[in-house]
């Protein structure tokens, strides 16, 4: 279909949309493919979650495939409890093909009765993830990764870790087979406890690609892929900013 | 303090990752002081089938190629043998423009007769990204 050539132009796609009936249905899982969240104004009045409800009174949260909650202002994060309100909610799990999702500002620790019930039912359609400046502790952020089964890509940008909290036992649980076997992006911080937490719960990783830009104590990570690691890639800018921290560290101790 | 940091940061060590094919690199204008640091990694990799560096773009470097790109490869290749790609990573709209410009650059442009030293021509190609793929905070 010709239709299928215009993805990337939006407009182009709403005037086929506009045609015929035949052409709407061609065209509006393109137009509905990709959905972003913002943080909206308290003033407003609106709900976080607004576009949801649109799209769930016109059927079409189904068409969506990738899914992305923006920064917040003051980049705090914004993407906890509170904003999944019962409609919220109920909008949110009605998204039942999501293959890819984004999010800048989750804080994990403020989902004090975990993330399943929020993102769970992704599970089975899950393949990529983004996670950009995500706040909690090693276990938190991973056990939120290990809602989602057919995982292939993860991408983690400036993940500010704390400490463990011992409120909610590690729950013992088979580790879980044949998952992260695509693409892992991590940016701007230490690999450290994350990085054993993720060995532990899906018993081994198996990256094809690994993407490193500016971090702390990946040597384990390189080991850990030996012999599935296809392309690692660097970013120089990264690396020495990475080499001029540690060097300004180091030098501090010593001194 | 020199070998601390080479040890813990940029001085990865391969030799256990049997099955590298090939090593990815941004073309920053840094990357010729990053250079250093990619000599010290290449004598690790010990993978048979290690074959490749792709040399990544974003459509600025398109337009202003990093200075001593040519003599950073060549001195990385002086200590292993591989071959050359570029890739460039944009979005749909900026693809075909700049790959053309990338592909001239070598042909004709600033990277013509420098990269003599290569049994065969650096392929190019191209990757789409996502808006938010470009971004670290979507």
């Amino acid at each position: 279909m010709i239709i299928t050539h215009l993805i990337y132009d939006t407009s182009s796609l709403k005037a086929c949309a506009a045609t015929c009936f035949a052409w709407y249905n061609v065209a509006t899982p393109h137009l509905h493919h990709t959905l972003t969240l913002r943080q909206w104004h308290s003033e407003t009045e609106c709900r976080n979650l607004n576009p949801l409800a649109v799209l769930h009174e016109r059927g079409l949260l189904s068409h969506v495939k990738k899914l992305r909650f923006r920064s917040g202002f003051s980049r705090n994060p914004w993407v906890v409890p509170e904003y999944f309100d019962s409609w919220g909610l109920h909008y949110f799990s009605a998204l039942v093909n999501l293959q890819d999702l984004a999010i800048a500002g989750m804080d994990f620790s403020k989902f004090t009765s975990g993330t399943k019930k929020y993102f769970g039912h992704s599970s089975p359609t899950l393949r990529s993830i983004a996670l950009i400046r995500p706040t909690g502790s090693p276990r938190q952020l991973v056990d939120f990764l290990a809602l989602f089964q057919e995982l292939d890509d993860i991408k983690i940008v400036c993940y500010r870790a704390t400490p463990e909290t011992h409120d909610t036992p590690d729950t013992p649980r088979a580790p879980i087979q044949g998952s992260l076997r695509g693409k892992l992006a991590l940016s701007g911080f230490a690999v450290g406890e994350m990085f054993e937490r993720m060995i532990s719960t899906f018993g081994g990783i198996r990256f094809i690609s690994l993407d490193l830009d500016d971090v702390l104590g990946a040597q384990p990570l390189l080991d850990a892929c030996a012999e599935t690691l296809q392309t690692l890639r660097l970013d120089p800018d990264g690396m020495l900013h990475l080499c001029k921290r540690f060097s300004k560290r180091v030098v501090r101790h010593l001194s | 303090m020199e070998s601390i940091v080479s040890g813990s940061s940029q001085g990865f060590d391969l030799s256990r990752n049997t099955a590298l094919r090939s090593l990815e690199v941004r073309a920053s204008p840094r990357l010729r002081e990053y250079g250093t640091t990619l000599k010290k990694l290449l004598p690790t990799i010990t993978s048979p089938v290690f074959s490749e560096i792709v040399v990544i773009f974003s459509e600025n470097e398109v337009r202003r190629l990093p200075p001593g790109l040519a003599k950073a490869l060549h001195e990385m290749y002086k200590i292993r043998k591989f071959r050359v790609a570029f890739c460039l990573e944009t979005i749909e709209r900026f693809e075909a423009h700049n790959l053309r410009l990338l592909t001239s650059e070598i042909e004709v442009g600033a990277l013509k007769g420098s990269l003599d030293f290569l049994p065969c021509p650096p392929s190019v190609f191209s990757r789409t990204l996502a808006k938010y793929d470009r971004l670290r905070n979507p």
